[in-house]
């Protein structure tokens, strides 16, 4: 073997398998990472809101708006109040109030 | 936009630039309709920034929801580290505001980690389970 084929196989070859090796690693993990969250890193993404019944949200379907003025005044907050035993008459859960929980990481 | 099917997945190629790929989001979408059929409570998961208030913009996008007393929303603001959980009059009897703590800090844990789906769907069913059935 001459040295350009000596070069070629001993150094050529090695190099062409890690420059595949590094496109593999590099190009499926770069497209893969940007999806990914990371706590602490700027991640951009369309904000999104899920629903199993998506026409329950006010507002997308038409007509949607006047949903709210013919279907709460018949909510029936009263008679659920009275039936809690431990409930008493005076109180009142005032209609749209929120409960839940916050946190953070 | 979780109706289940996978036309309407394709429909609305939005969807797919939101934080979720599509295993994520149907995993997901499984969770919510379990969610309401077992408990017979609207949930609803939003994912995005939150404006300040926080707690306020939450109780925001509640009420715009068909029935409001009876919808739990989990809105989780990646970018933000912060989620807020928002139950109803009529939710908040079934799911009482220190079990929505509870699944807000097993949701944080997991998003910690980096994990928002896993996260949210470990949440819902903590406050399905919470809830009970019907």
């Amino acid at each position: 073997m001459s040295i350009t084929q000596t070069a070629l196989v001993f150094a050529g070859i090695p190099i062409v398998v890690i420059a595949a090796v590094f496109a593999l690693v590099y190009g499926t993990s770069a497209r893969r990472s940007s999806k990914r969250y990371r706590p602490g890193r700027p991640f951009t993404f369309t904000p999104v809101w899920f629903l199993a019944a998506p026409e329950r949200v006010i507002g997308e379907g038409p007509g949607a708006t006047e949903l709210p003025a013919a279907h709460r005044p018949t909510l029936p907050a009263g008679p659920l109040l009275a039936q809690a035993a431990d409930a008493p008459a005076t109180a009142t859960a005032v209609h749209g109030e929120t409960g839940g929980a916050s946190d953070s990481w | 936009m979780t109706a289940g099917n996978s036309t309407k997945l394709t429909d609305r190629p939005g969807v797919l630039d939101g934080p979720f790929n599509t295993p994520q989001l149907l995993r997901l979408d499984e969770a919510l309709r379990l969610a309401d059929r077992s408990t017979g409570l609207i949930f609803s998961v939003y994912v995005g920034d939150l404006d300040e208030p926080t707690r306020g913009h939450a109780e925001k996008l509640h009420e715009q929801l068909a029935d409001p007393d009876s919808a739990v929303i989990v809105a989780v603001s990646p970018n933000q580290r912060l989620l807020e959980i928002v139950t109803g009059t009529v939710a908040r009897k079934r799911i009482p505001d220190r079990a929505a703590k509870l699944a807000a800090l097993s949701m944080a844990a997991a998003f910690g980690g980096g994990d928002l789906a896993g996260g949210i769907v470990a949440g819902l069913a903590q406050l399905v389970e919470q809830a009970g059935k019907s």
